[in-house]
């Protein structure tokens, strides 16, 4: 990578659909440990991801949002790679339906039954929650 | 010489068939298509993880016990990939007949766990006296990550527990309609390109270097077995175009054959009317 370049690479991979691609100032990932911001020029790290908000800054200042599920995320110096189970732009994510899975694992949540899988029930709300933040971020 | 009214039949009969290979292959086309969309867009995942899982493999400071050198005299898993119908040429006897070849050289020597996806495979395999220890069929081909997790997750359990040593997949790879090579892969101990002269950077891992190379290879096992699953689906849907497409060609030149047969049975009988009318006239 050229000294003083101001972008990085973001690529976000995930099964059952194409490579999006695109070039960034700045990208904030929420990781395992906490959400983190990656800057170009960024020490070398590896970490997995938690669903939740991928905030890409375009060059042009613009920000767009992706809802990413659990997966794995690689640093490079002027390359991200993040690998999500799923992946959702801003525009393709359906309200309506991450609202009802949100409230139905809260439910199962609550009801706290004996046969209930609590960790998929976890899950679950996480990823709703995500899919929310990401669409709400824009929609605000 | 059969009668015109039997030849009638059977071309009858041929162009009912023809019209249902026709349509077969048009039904494996359409699967076809979707199948290879699907792996086109898993194939890149899969590459990438297993690229990190490589890069960070080759940078881990203790090995992981899915990259270790297999013991050779442990038991072994084979997973093979089989269809749940027929009807789509050679390709579940060729797998067949090379299970059962594997079983009789390669791994003639150890006990073999053999795990059989699709019905078309398992049945046979059993028939002809292999011992089929796990069987799945294809059901919803339509989503293939649950029978790969659930394979994945079987086989990795088998290997932590040491119950068994080596685990190989053997399936078609696809390629395109008309090839799809059997390949042999070795899941578990994975098989990396051995020299790789990664710099030593100073990486960062959260949580830990062992946690994140752990949940690397388990996760690509995962996806790797779906990827095979997507690889066959397409291979099967391929077969049974190429297979359906050479049915409706036969069928048609057995119709050609039958009309022409047809016709000159027709021509006969009436020469045949013609010399009895002709000589029924001179002798009166």
């Amino acid at each position: 990578m050229s000294e003083g370049s101001n972008t990085v690479r973001l690529e976000i991979v995930a099964p059952e659909r194409s490579v999006m691609q695109m070039d960034v100032q700045e990208a904030i990932i929420p990781g395992v440990e906490g959400l983190f911001t990656v800057m170009p020029g960024h020490t070398p790290f590896f970490t997995m991801t938690r669903p939740g908000a991928v905030v890409a800054v375009d060059p042009k200042g613009e920000e767009h949002f992706f809802a990413v599920a659990e997966g794995f995320v690689e640093v490079l110096e002027d390359h991200i790679v993040i690998l999500p189970f799923t992946v959702e732009h801003e525009e393709e994510i359906d309200r309506d339906r991450a609202e009802a899975a949100q409230s139905r694992a809260q439910r199962r949540l609550r009801q706290q039954e004996d046969d209930i899988d609590f960790a998929r029930a976890e899950a679950a709300l996480e990823r709703a929650s995500a899919r929310i933040q990401a669409y709400s971020r824009l929609h605000y | 010489m059969a009668g015109l009214q039997d030849i009638k039949r059977r071309i009858r009969s041929v162009r009912n068939t023809q019209k249902i290979t026709r349509a077969m292959k048009m039904v494996a086309a359409a699967k076809l298509r979707r199948a290879q969309d699907s792996l086109a867009n898993v194939r890149p995942y899969v590459t990438h993880i297993r690229g990190l899982a490589e890069r960070l493999a080759a940078r881990a400071e203790e090995p992981h016990p899915f990259l270790e050198q297999p013991s050779k005299e442990s038991p072994v898993t084979l997973v093979v990939i089989t269809a749940d119908r027929g009807l789509c040429g050679g390709f579940n006897a060729i797998l067949v007949n090379e299970t059962l070849r594997l079983l009789r050289e390669q791994f003639a020597s150890r006990t073999v766990k053999l795990s059989v996806v699709g019905r078309r495979g398992s049945e046979t395999l059993r028939r002809r006296g292999a011992e089929v220890e796990a069987a799945y069929s294809q059901v919803d081909e339509d989503s293939p990550q649950r029978l790969g997790r659930d394979i994945a997750n079987r086989f990795m359990e088998a290997y932590r527990a040491e119950e068994t040593g080596e685990v190989y997949c053997l399936y078609n790879e696809f390629r395109s309609a008309i090839t799809q090579p059997l390949r042999l892969e070795r899941l578990l101990p994975m098989e990396w390109e051995s020299d790789r002269d990664d710099p030593s950077v100073d990486f960062i891992y959260e949580p830990s270097a062992e946690d994140v190379l752990d949940q690397l290879l388990v996760n690509y096992l995962r996806v790797e077995m779906n990827r095979i699953l997507r690889e066959a689906a397409a291979s099967e849907h391929g077969s049974r175009m190429t297979a359906m497409d050479a049915a409706t060609n036969n069928a048609g030149e057995v119709i050609d054959r039958l009309t022409l047969q047809y016709n000159r049975a027709r021509q006969d009988t009436i020469t045949r009317e013609v010399i009895e009318v002709v000589s029924g006239a001179e002798a009166l």
